[in-house]
């Protein structure tokens, strides 16, 4: 484990003006519909668009500026790189998460509807994988473009997905529906906790499929970083 | 064992629908572990793409580059790597302090000594402490390349990478530049020198390799400081009688120097080194010459580039056809050019 690395990108993350302000947008309006409606689960769709927010540029934004080069002289290796741009984006957007639950907690107390330990947990571990599994697409799409072109990477595949869905169901073709589940399944890679407490056993393929989206991606992710060109000489 | 060996490298990149340019074309050098190697040549010669093969930036089609007799990807060659790029691409949100201590953490440095070593850099480099306290994105280029060399001097490397030093330093930056490197290479740290800077790279590097479409078309040995040939164009005072030509020869030739022609204001004269131009000049003061300027002419190197760069063989040697030392009067002329105007 490289803490430099980790504390490096957990610094830039957290310094940016740009994602300061959204994840302010993205966990203000969720806290004030927790405290009107005193349900916690409206937390739930938060932890997907800020692992979105903090994984994005993640190596597109070192490989356009130049920075990993300098980055790479030293020794860390490419594979090392990927996994912990990974890990930071978890981390970045886990502790915003976690803020922001220990925030709604508070705020339910004092409104007096204390939310269930149960509750909580569910919601914190499906935070958790639905994070990882984000980060890894994400990671993924930033060793494929430059800069911050991830993002636009990643809504575009999710725009295009969903317009195959309408014409899937306008169509009646259930091949192509399954298909852009698929897709939008991998691109937003989570696993569903409702079991928890029930009694049920978690549903084995949906955790295959989880941990198989997320190794797929960063094997990607790898495979690319170890053939990319780093010198501008390469044009 | 040698500290660089490349051998028959070769890169081309892709360019459109299947065509391919070729960068480097079966490169082979070798370099001494304490030796300072200057890289030069036309823009698009190849001297990134060589820089960038050596750094492990960029994956050779085909060739064979060890350091240290390790690959390029070797943690422990890349422990003992400095690198100062030609883009000054440094962590923009951090302060110029931070981001050595960063550098130092990524080198695998002791923590212990983070802070001391990153003080005697800044010092080194002469970086005032206010500086190095504000962002690194509101720095000026001239201290963008003292952090930056910095940062790659950080651990005493034993390889060290420069693209493009002293581009965009003041003169008080070279002087610091040129003791550092000195005392580098006197540690025995093995130097690569991209520049195009040619009177600097003359002046410090041990040995210039020419590199011309993905080939190295000349090795030249030089020898660092002052003590190299050159030609001197002496101006003469048109207010005082100039002395005719076979006195002027004369007056040259007893302070060991070489008259090379004349052309109304200027005398030119070939010196072999600093002393000899010192003996030249005192000894044309002494006969009575209004000498009213010394200036050097271009440099070895430039000739060398320039040559180079119009009449270059069609099929290059690789490897390079190593030129003689320029202090060989019967090879001088092969670096000078033409005598202008002639004598008298």
């Amino acid at each position: 484990m490289n803490s430099t690395l980790l504390r490096s990108f957990l610094l830039q993350r957290f310094t940016s003006p740009m994602r300061l302000g959204l994840t302010s947008l993205f966990t203000f309006f969720p806290l004030v519909g927790v405290l009107l409606s005193g349900e916690l689960s409206l937390l739930a769709g938060i932890a997907g668009p800020l692992a979105v927010l903090y994984a994005a540029g993640a190596i597109g934004q070192d490989v356009s500026s130049g920075t990993l080069q300098l980055l790479l002289v030293r020794p860390v290796t490419r594979p090392s790189y990927v996994l912990h741009r990974w890990l930071g984006a978890m981390l970045a957007a886990l502790a915003v998460v976690l803020m922001t639950t220990v925030c709604a907690v508070l705020l339910l107390f004092l409104r007096g509807t204390p939310p269930e330990a149960l509750a909580v947990s569910r919601l914190l571990l499906e935070a958790i994988t639905a994070i990882a599994g984000h980060s890894a697409v994400m990671v993924m799409l930033s060793t494929l473009v430059g800069g911050v072109g991830d993002l636009a990477l990643y809504a575009s595949s999710l725009f295009v997905t969903q317009m195959f869905v309408l014409l899937a169901t306008l169509k009646q073709w259930p091949a192509l529906m399954r298909a852009c589940n698929e897709v939008q399944g991998a691109l937003g890679a989570k696993l569903s906790w409702a079991w928890l407490g029930t009694g049920m056993a978690p549903s084995a393929f949906a955790i295959v499929s989880w941990v198989s989206t997320i190794t797929l991606a960063l094997a990607v992710a790898i495979t690319v970083m170890n053939r990319k060109e780093l010198s501008y000489a390469s044009g | 064992m040698p500290a660089i060996v490349v051998e028959d490298l070769v890169k081309s990149y892709a360019r459109g629908l299947g065509a391919r340019t070729v960068a480097l074309d079966g490169v082979s050098l070798t370099i001494e572990p304490g030796e300072t190697v200057g890289i030069i040549g036309p823009n698009g010669a190849g001297k990134t793409t060589l820089l960038g093969c050596l750094l492990g930036f960029l994956r050779p089609d085909s060739g064979r580059i060890t350091i240290d007799g390790r690959d390029v990807d070797d943690l422990a060659v890349r422990a003992s790597t400095g690198y100062l790029p030609e883009r000054l691409v440094l962590d923009r949100w951090m302060s110029g302090r931070a981001l050595l201590g960063y550098h130092h953490a990524l080198a695998g440095l002791p923590a212990e000594s983070r802070r001391a070593d990153c003080e005697a850099l800044l010092d080194r480099v002469g970086l005032d402490r206010a500086a190095a306290d504000r962002r690194v994105g509101r720095y000026s280029r001239g201290m963008l390349q003292r952090l930056a060399l910095a940062q790659a001097l950080l651990g005493e490397p034993r390889f060290l990478y420069l693209d493009e030093p002293i581009s965009g330093v003041d003169p008080a930056g070279i002087v610091v530049f040129r003791d550092i490197l000195a005392r580098l290479s006197e540690s025995g740290a093995t130097i690569l020198i991209n520049s195009h800077q040619l009177a600097e790279v003359e002046r410090v590097c041990h040995r210039v390799v020419f590199v011309k479409q993905g080939r190295i078309e000349a090795m030249d040995t030089t020898r660092a400081g002052a003590a190299h040939a050159r030609v001197l164009r002496v101006r003469l005072s048109t207010e005082h009688p100039v002395l005719p030509v076979e006195q002027l020869s004369a007056v040259a030739t007893a302070a060991g120097a070489t008259f090379r022609g004349w052309s109304a204001p200027d005398a030119r004269f070939a010196v072999e080194d600093d002393s000899g131009a010192t003996r030249l000049i005192a000894a044309l003061v002494r006969a009575g010459v209004a000498v009213i300027e010394v200036i050097p002419e271009e440099g070895r190197l430039e000739r060398l580039f320039t040559e180079g760069g119009t009449h270059a063989p069609a099929a290059p040697v690789t490897p390079a056809v190593a030129l003689p030392a320029a202090t060989d009067p019967a090879d001088e002329t092969r670096f000078m050019p033409p005598p202008a105007g002639g004598g008298a």
